[in-house]
């Protein structure tokens, strides 16, 4: 079921060429636009010209006009380390677990909160389970390194299990299941609102007359409040893939160390480290360049594809 | 009908509040808060040191760097306290503080180089801790040579003292010449002593460990001998912190390594060649790994020490699990005091480092400046900084004319009682404070090792004299003990030798080699990597620039030493 | 209402469980951190603390509470936050609105929309922002942490996606009544998206109390940091590698009972105002009367 589009009501060509309302009726569209527009000029596109840095050896003190140019310096520097490439995956491939699986228990617990009729069970669970977004990785860090530690309760019980404890987050592919599951653990209650709020916009007498036509709960669900839900997964799901190239630096930062630097390490960790000993300003612009990049392409091509096959805009 | 009237007077809300901020806002920013007016208060210094005025007080722009032990009381801040008032009236130097920064998240730095970037005028003199940051603005031209104005007007006690560390010059020195002032630090504080439960020694019968075999047996004891009494087996031996770096103030692992050589990891040590070498490559740093491995395989170690840092492997040591840890003198009280409030009975001491199979012992030396004091390339007021400045080390040199020698200011840090000064807590009306974070260089300067030698006496009995031994005995005998051993420990301290600025090899690399170090090392103690990937580790380093690196290191060696 | 079958039956009691267990699961940690934060400090330090503090105190809240510039920190956040969700969602309302309608209907509409994405995966970084913001004269005002982010991208892609699907028949109506887009806007979308509102607000107004790092760097007093900053920056010493170690020193550093205040501080005026928000967007309002 396609999501209708609101525009303009139904008029003849005639009609609307002979009263010129479209330039009437868009102008007010224009106006309410330029407030935004001007803001953004201001603060995005200005400071934008400041991305030459990327391409400079920057020096605070001789500015973007005085710094030398180093042209595609950063970015060789970037790729030419020998674990580049490994830094570049495990970022790429953390971040896509974090969103598929992200979106999937947001959508999931969505849904299931729906099936929830008593209203204060409903508001309290929703509270409830949003509050992990407060906590600071870095207590989190702590707290996790506790409760998977190998003495740990949780690994006892895995232990009389399994044999032998888990060593969470000192084993590669471990570490990397840890660092996935905990930050859903953290996001979903958060990350539902919005589904919760696309699912409350839905009209009860959709779902009045599919049950006249005897469809169950799971029916409707299908039909109904999923396909309701489409636009708004969709668009969640596309701005997300700008983020492809941030796997979360804080969780990392507080949660690695050098046993799992195989998997563990991504772009924003080593550009840190790098920052570390050299405060140097223009290759993190560099790296913000390129992250920047891939993200955009990705949303372009995620919204030509909506485009053509399914004659949908994301936006 | 009760949902339009809500939802109108929400929006009514909503623009009243829009409204009232807007003109807040308007009223607020008729304070100085904007940049333009900061930039005209900073012009005063150029013309006034034209006009050199000796009668009033002259003004001297900084900046301030906000640390959290930075207490005020009597409704004081950073720009109008005890030490504004007494660099106005004592020294005719009217600081103005441009802004305040937090020392956290880089913050200070991070808002120098901005304000750098963004064209502000520096401020006539300010201090940093970075090394590197200062070595930019060396770099950039900014910073004023203060050769001559050292020569001229430093205090002869102060000329004598930096003589005898010549080396504290080396960050600053470009061509000969001295762009900055290197505020001298206790010279040991962040040295590496051993910290044992004495009581679990007593309790099992044993002695305190010279020797790392003696030290292993304590340890097999510690985990096997259930020193905590509680008929399980939940202890360890030793608690170290190995996620960032096997060197920590809090939670050292990097004692070990000196036990099988001089060459100490992570920093660059002079050899009997004269050259200069980095200490991890070194094949002491694989017998210290090897051990390493063969205890966590005993379980004499945490098994999670990977993922901790200093901090937390304090908390096993403070839960009364672990018996054995290292770190700085100062440890006895923070991390490692609260285990008495959490074992009733837990003492600990400290204890010198236990030598390796020739009898070796070598720690890591502290660096012996804390941070810089630079100035403004135009800054025209030295003579009044360098008189300032002997001023503060008052308290270090405790001379009888020395203003400061009983503390910083009287009613904050000490307080006076029939003529000599008081530190208890209770006696300073208002509570006591760290009076001294609020100057120029954040912290006192200090005299290097003279703190140490201060424990030493105490701990054997030497009653306090100076306002500076009555200041030390006020911390505590636990605090003498430790810094006693210490002191006793100095020989075998080693000091990063390269001071410099980093190189070009270095800016490119010296990540990825630190990663790989890292790595390496953390790996073969956790026995998921073979001990001969040591030697793998030391090849590779070399051919990933670590070679190019060691050359360019000696040459700057070369280019400081023959300087003097 | 329709009757319930035995395997709708036991799929919500087994729903329940779930998500109780799940909730349960979540909150938790907040239990912890509050038990450490009203604990002593040697306890905190050997991680000591269950859910339930050990040797209560109120300590590390009146080191934090009673800090003189945490009042004033307080103040600069609840204005920036006010000010800037309320002037926010305006601006994203006004925004979302006009990119809402078809391509055919708004001419310019798509390239409106790719100016506006462009700008949330592009930044320039910290220098060119500092620049701008100095020059603007923005420096150690409250402006300067409201206006740069008042232009809410991901907000209004979503809002736009919400507009889209209000019923053309409301709109419709509202035309056939004379009514242009302005009134169109305040008197049909609104009211309809209110759960979508209501949402984005709360996503703002979290934003905002939270930022740290542009007061940390557009402040050029501590005095004038917004509370995340204060609490990220100031009340704990965090950073171990400048410890000039003096013995005097360590005290403040890295408690965590002061650590686990600051925590549930910094989340408790959002804990506080969500109940209100809250019921938009999980009941679900319907509102207005849509004639079949």
């Amino acid at each position: 079921m396609k999501p209708r589009q609101s525009g303009l009501p139904e008029r003849s060509a005639s009609w609307r060429a002979a009263s010129g309302w479209r330039l009437r009726r868009t102008w007010p569209l224009h106006l309410m636009i330029w407030p935004g527009l001007v803001l953004i000029g201001l603060f995005s596109y200005l400071p934008l010209g400041g991305i030459v840095m990327a391409f400079q050896d920057y020096k605070p003190w001789l500015g973007f006009a005085g710094s030398d140019w180093v042209g595609l310096e950063h970015f060789r520097f970037m790729f030419e380390r020998e674990d580049s490439l490994k830094v570049i995956r495990n970022t790429f491939v953390i971040s896509a677990l974090k969103m598929i699986f992200g979106l999937l228990a947001a959508v999931a617990f969505a849904l299931l909160l729906n099936e929830v009729r008593s209203t204060p069970w409903k508001r309290t669970i929703q509270t409830l389970v949003y509050m992990p977004h407060f906590l600071s990785w870095v207590i989190l860090g702590g707290a996790l390194t506790d409760i998977l530690s190998q003495k740990s309760l949780l690994n006892r019980l895995l232990a009389s299990m399994f044999g032998s404890p888990i060593f969470f987050l000192g084993e590669n592919g471990w570490f990397m299941f840890t660092v996935v599951v905990s930050d859903i653990w953290k996001e979903f209650g958060f990350g539902a609102i919005v589904f919760l709020a696309a699912i409350s916009g839905i009209h009860p007498s959709l779902y009045e007359a599919a049950i006249i036509d005897g469809a169950n709960r799971w029916k409707q669900t299908l039909h109904i409040t999923l396909p309701s839900m489409a636009p708004i997964i969709v668009v969640v799901g596309t701005l997300s893939l700008g983020n492809i190239l941030n796997a979360g630096f804080d969780q990392i930062f507080n949660l690695y160390n050098p046993l799992v630097y195989e998997r563990g390490d991504i772009i924003d960790t080593f550009v840190y480290r790098l920052a570390m000993l050299s405060g140097d300003l223009s290759f993190a612009t560099a790296v913000g360049l390129f992250k920047s990049v891939v993200g955009f392409s990705l949303i372009v091509i995620a919204y030509r594809v909506a485009y053509k096959y399914a004659h949908y805009r994301i936006f | 009908m009760g949902k339009e009237l809500r939802r109108s007077s929400l929006f009514v809300f909503a623009v009243v509040t829009a409204l009232a901020v807007l003109l807040s806002a308007c009223a607020g920013s008729g304070e100085p808060g904007g940049t333009p007016s900061k930039e005209a208060s900073s012009e005063p210094s150029p013309s006034l040191a034209v006009s050199a005025e000796p009668e009033g007080p002259i003004t001297i722009t900084t900046v301030e760097e906000i640390v959290a032990s930075m207490v005020f009381k009597n409704g004081e801040t950073a720009e109008n306290n005890w030490h504004t008032r007494w660099a106005r009236e004592k020294h005719g130097i009217d600081f103005k503080y441009l802004w305040t920064a937090s020392s956290q998240n880089n913050a200070y730095n991070t808002k120098l180089r901005l304000s750098l970037t963004a064209n502000e005028p520096l401020p006539d003199t300010f201090f940093v801790y970075d090394r590197v940051l200062a070595s930019e603005l060396i770099d950039a031209g900014k910073l004023l040579d203060i050769t001559e104005a050292f020569e001229k007007y430093a205090s002869p006690r102060i000329k004598e003292l930096y003589a005898e560390y010549p080396q504290v010059w080396y960050p600053v020195t470009k061509e000969g010449k001295r762009y900055g002032l290197p505020v001298l630090s206790a010279g040991d504080v962040q040295d590496t002593v051993m910290f044992i439960r004495q009581d679990w020694l007593e309790k099992l019968g044993l002695q305190p460990p010279k020797t790392i075999e003696q030290f292993e047996t304590v340890m097999e004891a510690f985990v096997h001998r259930d020193p905590d009494g509680n008929g399980k087996k939940d202890t360890i031996g030793m608690s170290a912190g190995l996620k960032d770096n096997v060197f920590s103030v809090i939670g050292d692992a990097s004692w070990l390594f000196g036990s099988y050589g001089n060459a100490i990891p992570g920093q660059w040590n002079k050899t009997d060649g004269g050259t200069l070498q980095y200490g991890s490559i070194q094949p002491n740093a694989k017998q210290a790994l090897v051990k390493y491995s063969e205890w966590m395989k005993k379980g004499y170690l945490d098994k999670e020490a990977a993922l901790m840092d200093g901090g937390k492997a304090a908390e096993a040591f403070n839960a009364g699990k672990s018996g054995i840890y290292f770190g700085a003198f100062w440890n006895v009280g923070w991390p490692l005091g609260d285990v008495k409030k959490n074992v009733p009975g837990a003492v600990v001491k400290a204890f010198p480092l236990p030598a390796g199979p020739n009898g070796q012992i070598a720690r890591k030396a502290t660096q012996l400046f804390d941070g810089i004091l630079l100035f403004r390339k135009d800054f025209k007021h030295m003579d009044a900084i360098m008189k300032y400045y002997d001023a503060l080390y008052g308290f270090g040199f405790s001379e009888e004319t020395d203003e400061l020698r009983f503390g910083f200011a009287e009613g904050y840090d000490y307080a006076m009682e029939n003529g000599e000064p008081v530190y208890d807590e209770s006696k300073i009306p208002g509570g006591k404070i760290e009076a001294k974070k609020v100057i120029l260089s954040n912290d006192e300067p200090s005299i290097p090792f003279k703190q140490s030698k201060v424990y030493y006496d105490l701990h054997n009995g030497k009653a306090p004299e100076t306002a500076f031994e009555k200041y030390l005995y006020g911390l505590g005998g636990e605090v003498h003990q430790a810094g006693a051993v210490n002191y006793e420990m100095l020989p075998y301290s080693q000091p990063e030798q390269f001071i410099g600025a980093p190189t070009k090899t270095m800016k490119n690399r010296d990540e990825f080699l630190r990663k790989l170090e890292n790595e390496t090392f953390t790996k073969i103690i956790y026995g998921d990597a073979s001990p001969d990937s040591f030697d793998e580790f030391v090849r590779k380093w070399k051919s990933s620039g670590g070679d190019e690196i060691t050359k360019e290191v000696n040459d700057w060696y070369q280019s400081v030493n023959g300087n003097r | 209402m329709p009757h319930v079958s035995r395997a709708y039956g036991w799929f919500t009691f087994a729903n329940y469980t779930g998500l109780l267990a799940v909730s349960v699961l979540c909150v938790l940690p907040l239990v912890h951190v509050l038990a450490v934060s009203f604990s002593g400090a040697a306890a905190a330090s050997a991680n000591l603390v269950g859910f339930w503090p050990i040797e209560f105190t109120w300590d590390a809240y009146e080191k934090t509470v009673g800090n003189r510039n945490f009042v004033r920190s307080l103040g600069v956040s609840v204005i920036r936050t006010s000010a800037g969700t309320v002037l926010g969602m305006l601006t994203v309302l006004l925004v979302a609105y006009p990119l809402s309608k078809e391509n055919a209907a708004f001419k310019g509409r798509s390239l409106y929309v790719w100016l506006f994405l462009f700008t949330m995966l592009f930044q320039a970084g910290m220098v060119p922002h500092y620049i701008l913001i100095q020059r603007l004269g923005l420096l150690n005002s409250i402006w300067a942490l409201i206006l740069p982010s008042l232009v809410n991208v991901y907000n209004a892609i979503l809002l736009l996606n919400f507009f889209r699907q209000v019923p053309k028949e409301l709109e419709e109506a509202a035309w056939i009544d004379g009514a242009g887009h302005f009134r169109t806007l305040v008197s049909v979308y609104l009211p309809v998206s209110m759960p979508a509102i209501a949402t984005l607000g709360l996503f703002t107004m979290v934003g905002h109390w939270n930022a740290w790092f542009d007061g940390l760097l557009y402040m050029t007093r501590v005095e004038n940091y917004p509370l995340a900053t204060f609490l990220q920056t100031v009340i704990v010493q965090q950073d171990f590698s400048k410890l000039a170690a003096r013995p005097e020193d360590l005290e403040n550093i890295a408690q965590r009972t002061i650590k686990s205040a600051q925590i549930f501080i910094g989340a408790l005026p959002i804990l506080v105002v969500y109940p209100f928000l809250q019921r938009y967007f999980v009941k679900g309002i319907v509102l207005g009367a849509v004639k079949e």
